[in-house]
């Protein structure tokens, strides 16, 4: 990859400073207006930003992707960022009405657009990935964890008495008691535990189905992919960060401590004050922007590097033969999309 | 210190790939097809890219060229050879941890240096 620092950090810097500041100034001004504007202010950033951030995954596309060069010619991509934002948000909206039926139609959709405007120098890319055959590769592990989720949420609504709930007679505790909320709870608790407890048991073999369907749907015209990518390889990386997160987690709750310690000291050494205060609050916010960006880290550098290298070293490629026509074609994309990416704090493939 | 080796060659106008003889003048690379001899680049050391490969290989291309033609050097002798005559080429990544300590030190230009070898 071609990748130029001075270009990503003027992109980055021009995005903060010149687009998403006096964005957020608006809509938290707008907020404190009176009408529909302050009634609407939450959908209405929910929208823009959503549409900003998928407007910025695929420009940041765009960017990497002329700065990928193989054999001397480098990738690009055509196609209006504006339209694929509003695609995405319709599928995204899509896959929560549907709680995440229409994931792989979404995604067969997506990847479609995404390769039918990516070329290697003058040759067009395409996905042949179907969204029935993903649908189906995954329907079990949908079962599994979603039908639970929902179905104890349901029942646990219906075994609540709400008219009880709603009567005005008696204290607070005995009409939930008597309205049968503590059961519900109970219900609702159990159900939402085995879905998350089997989220995170299956999240790897989710992964490394759709990372296989992908790479099987990629094609560069006479050029296939497919990718042998094995589930235990998935298992094995998370467990890696599980460890290292483990080991981190560890290390900061010492921190964690100390800063406590420290806090606590000030009071004693300082007295009570502003001064005090002001000390305490950026220590805990150091704190805070430490274990973040140490997680971030841990999870970019464990998982997302090594899940990329492991698929890319199950490639099978086939048609190879027309890698040896291909002539330069398009320029070095602008580096506001990687900036706005990563300023909304979005990424894309 | 070797003179010549071989070499791929990629024009940076179409994919094909080209054997090359690889020589070092006095004043920079020249690539030379490996059957017809004809001078396909010389790039002057100075204005080497040093571009990321895999473990043995030295890839190569041209710095602020319009074209991303690029020159891949598989012989030990023959790299060892263009490192050495070379400022931009760095093997050792030397270059490459100052410029990381200059980050960490907060020095907020050294991102942006455009003499450090280019990640690829």
């Amino acid at each position: 990859m071609n990748f130029n620092n001075r270009n990503f950090v003027r992109g980055l810097f021009l995005i903060a400073i010149a687009l998403l500041v006096p964005l957020n100034v608006v809509l938290f001004l707008s907020a404190f207006g009176r009408g529909w504007l302050s009634q609407m202010y939450g959908l209405l950033a929910l929208i823009v930003l959503a549409l900003l951030g998928q407007f910025a995954v695929y420009r940041a596309r765009r960017y990497r992707l002329t700065r990928t060069v193989y054999r001397g010619i480098r990738f690009h991509q055509t196609g209006s960022a504006w339209r694929y934002a509003v695609c995405a948000i319709f599928w995204w909206a899509m896959i929560g009405m549907t709680f995440g039926l229409a994931y792989p139609f979404a995604q067969a959709s997506l990847e479609r657009f995404k390769l039918r405007n990516t070329y290697y120098g003058d040759l067009q890319g395409h996905f042949v990935g179907s969204g029935v055959r993903l649908f189906f590769r995954g329907i079990l592990l949908w079962l599994i964890v979603v039908v639970p989720f929902m179905l104890g949420i349901v029942v646990a609504l219906g075994q609540v008495d709400w008219a009880a709930l709603g009567r005005g007679s008696g204290d607070v505790m005995s009409r939930i008691e008597a309205a049968g909320v503590a059961p519900a709870l109970v219900f609702a608790s159990l159900s939402v535990g085995w879905s998350m407890l089997a989220l995170a048991l299956l999240y790897p073999v989710f992964q490394a189905m759709v990372l296989r369907w992908w790479i099987a749907g990629l094609r560069f015209g006479e050029l296939g992919i497919a990718s042998h990518l094995h589930t235990r390889t998935v298992y094995a990386i998370y467990l890696r960060f599980m460890w290292i997160a483990l080991i981190a987690g560890i290390v900061f709750a010492v921190g964690a401590a100390i800063a406590l310690a420290i806090t606590g000291g000030l009071a004693l050494w300082l007295g009570k004050g502003v001064l005090t205060e002001l000390l305490s609050t950026a220590i805990l916010i150091g704190s805070y922007v430490i274990v973040a960006l140490a997680y971030s880290t841990i999870y970019q550098a464990t998982v997302k590097l090594r899940l990329w290298k492991a698929a890319f070293e199950s490639l099978e490629l086939s048609g190879l033969g027309v890698l040896d026509r291909v002539n330069a074609a398009g320029g070095a994309g602008s580096a506001v999309g990687e900036g706005l990416a990563d300023a909304l704090n979005v990424g894309g493939i | 210190m070797a003179a010549s080796g071989t070499g791929t060659f990629f024009d940076g106008l179409t994919s094909v790939r080209r054997l090359v003889l690889v020589e070092l003048s006095a004043d920079g690379l020249v690539v030379r097809d490996a059957e017809e001899r004809a001078m396909l680049a010389r790039w002057p050391y100075n204005e080497l890219d040093h571009l990321a490969a895999p473990e043995g290989m030295l890839r190569l291309g041209r710095a602020g060229g319009q074209r991303l033609a690029r020159l891949e050097v598989r012989e030990p002798a023959l790299i060892a050879a263009i490192d050495d005559a070379s400022v931009p080429v760095d093997r050792s990544g030397a270059a490459e941890r100052r410029m990381v300590h200059r980050i960490i030190r907060g020095e907020s230009g050294a991102a942006c240096d455009p003499r450090r070898p280019r990640r690829t």
